[in-house]
């Protein structure tokens, strides 16, 4: 089958169950919201996708072959990583910061970025509307440039499944509703967007489908506003529902 | 950087630096007329005197360019294993010397004099105790925790510091008044025992080594981004690390084993790269090169003119890097010191 399929993954930290028998899977296009309180096991849970932890139990596929079989190289092309903004510590150019997502695709030990991956990048960034930051320093950028610059870097990337966490984090409201509006124009071209988020209200309306994980195990899979009623929200982060603000 | 630009800051540093070794090997105690030295350098030199042709054959070529070579070679070396070593840490404070290889040369060579080797066994010994020492750093870095970079930082205080006290222990036992000076004299880094032997012996290394950090530019580009980022990129994070340590750590190595330890230019030169060139290591690595060899150059310069008793290069190297850093941190500070 396309697509991402994680099959019944577990994950152990120092005798401590992290992540307990996670299963679900998603086709391109699809744009999933990963949920629940801190703890619940959901950056574990990208870490494991992207390959960055090995699981204690179970696998994930990638169009029907385990990652766990490919090379780095193989796996970037499919998956593409994008962290919250983060510093870095040299002054490296918005341009040279983008065009690193062509390395997988590209040439890996060419001294310099060919043209066709130069011109890849220019693309990226004409998308992400960034391209009057081509010159800058990424360090020097604001939390919602830096997350446009690591976004247009997964595009340049060419991977078909993005993996976002917590993209909101740092945004202001007009940046967030951008990157929602973003997001849902690239699951409208076939990308699949996996990301965590700690919004229920906002991933209501902008997801087409929830997850819902506690304790590392998964409570709840499926469409996002029917999944994330106040009473589920409510359950999920244990308090009481609160219909009214109180007089 | 456009393309015009880096061109042209690609000849200034080239150019630079032929002019540089040109200008050097006019220099010296015996004054040597500009048009003799080009006439010796570019084989016309037909009409002068047997004699005085037999001269200065002898001197530019024979006593001042192995040793003039030798300190582009030495100093390019340093600075590329210093640039290479902070792309791996991600840290623009590391010097070469972080995983212990210049303390474990520098033991090396000791061991070499109070044993009485021959020059090839100095270099030999000198070599091996560098790559030694690194190969100790690691392998206790990998046997507490295989991924931690941090780790391996503290793993390089440890060789560095058995290292240092070994050598500590062999001046002790050292005969004072043969073998003691030597050693001194050797670990203030010096040029003068240069010859074309150990240039041979070096160049294959030192340029295999060069060119093979620079092919990993982009990849070290990738990794400045954290381990994880790299990975996701496509990425073999743990054997370009080790990989490059290991050029890196061959590179200041084999230079420290000709000549001595040379103060700190390893972390000062890529400082400078970067500020002409931005962080890119496809170009950092290179320009290190280029520069590190002219910086060395200069100070050997300083150390053969200065005055009539030669002064150690490491010295003038690391006092020259006092000054030279001085400027660079002014440079930068809105870069990486916020």
């Amino acid at each position: 089958m396309t697509g991402l399929v994680v099959d019944s993954l577990s994950f152990a930290r120092g005798g401590r169950t992290v992540l307990d028998g996670v299963s679900f899977a998603m086709r391109a296009g699809e744009m999933v919201a990963l949920l629940g309180p801190n703890g619940a096991g959901k950056t574990t849970l990208l870490r494991l996708v992207l390959r960055l932890l090995r699981p204690r139990s179970g696998r994930v596929l990638l169009d029907g072959r385990a990652i766990a079989g490919m090379t780095r190289r193989v796996l970037a092309t499919h998956l593409a990583y994008v962290p919250q903004g983060h510093g870095v510590v040299f002054p490296y150019r918005v341009r040279d910061v983008v065009a690193l997502g062509r390395l997988a695709g590209g040439a890996m030990l060419a001294p310099v970025v060919p043209a066709a991956d130069r011109d890849a990048a220019e693309q990226a960034m004409a998308r992400l509307a960034i391209g009057h930051l081509a010159d800058r320093s990424y360090a020097a950028l604001s939390g919602g440039e830096r997350q446009a610059v690591l976004i247009a870097r997964a595009l340049a990337q060419g991977a078909r499944l993005l993996v976002l966490d917590e993209p909101e984090t740092g945004l202001d409201y007009g940046q967030q509703q951008r990157l929602s509006g973003l997001l849902r124009g690239l699951a409208g071209e076939g990308y699949g967007i996996l990301a965590t988020t700690h919004d229920p209200l906002r991933a209501a309306r902008n997801f087409s489908r929830a997850i819902l994980m506690r304790e590392g195990r998964l409570v709840a899979d499926g469409p996002a506003a029917e999944m994330l009623s106040a009473q589920a929200i409510a359950d999920l982060y244990g308090f009481t529902a609160v219909s009214a603000p109180p007089a | 950087m456009t393309a015009w630009r880096e061109r042209a800051l690609w000849a200034v540093a080239l150019g630079g630096l032929l002019l540089l070794i040109v200008v050097s090997l006019g220099l010296g105690r015996y004054r040597v007329p500009l048009g003799d030295l080009v006439g010796v350098l570019v084989g016309h030199d037909g009409g002068m005197p047997e004699g005085r042709r037999a001269l200065l054959h002898s001197i530019v070529l024979g006593t001042r360019l192995p040793r003039i070579a030798g300190a582009v070679v030495v100093g390019g070396a340093l600075s590329v294993s210093g640039a290479g070593f902070q792309a791996v840490f991600r840290n623009p404070l590391v010097s070469p010397g972080l995983l212990g290889v210049l303390a474990g040369a520098g033991f090396g060579a000791a061991l070499g004099i109070v044993a009485g080797a021959s020059p090839m066994g100095m270099h030999l010994l000198s070599f091996a105790g560098g790559a030694v020492a690194v190969a100790v750093a690691v392998g206790v870095a990998r046997l507490f925790d295989a991924v931690s970079m941090l780790m391996l930082v503290f793993s390089g205080l440890v060789s560095t510091a058995l290292f240092t006290a070994l050598l500590s222990l062999l001046k002790y036992v050292a005969d004072p008044d043969r073998q003691l000076p030597d050693i001194v004299f050797w670990l203030l880094g010096s040029l003068t025992q240069v010859t074309g032997a150990d240039l041979g012996m070096m160049a294959a290394p030192v340029a295999i080594g060069i060119v093979a950090l620079t092919l990993c530019g982009r990849m070290l580009d990738a990794l400045a981004m954290g381990d994880d980022e790299a990975r996701t990129l496509g990425v073999p994070v743990g054997v370009l690390r080790y990989g490059v340590i290991a050029v890196a750590t061959v590179l200041s190595a084999v230079t420290v084993s000709v000549a001595g330890m040379i103060g700190w230019i390893g972390l000062i030169v890529p400082h400078v790269a970067r500020l002409l060139a931005g962080p890119c290591n496809a170009r950092v690595l290179p320009l290190s090169a280029c520069l590190g060899g002219a910086f060395l150059l200069v100070c050997d310069d300083l150390a053969r003119c200065v005055s009539v008793e030669e002064i150690p290069v490491g010295l003038i190297a690391d006092l020259l890097g006092v000054v030279v850093f001085l400027g660079v941190l002014r440079l930068i500070r809105r870069g990486w010191v916020e």
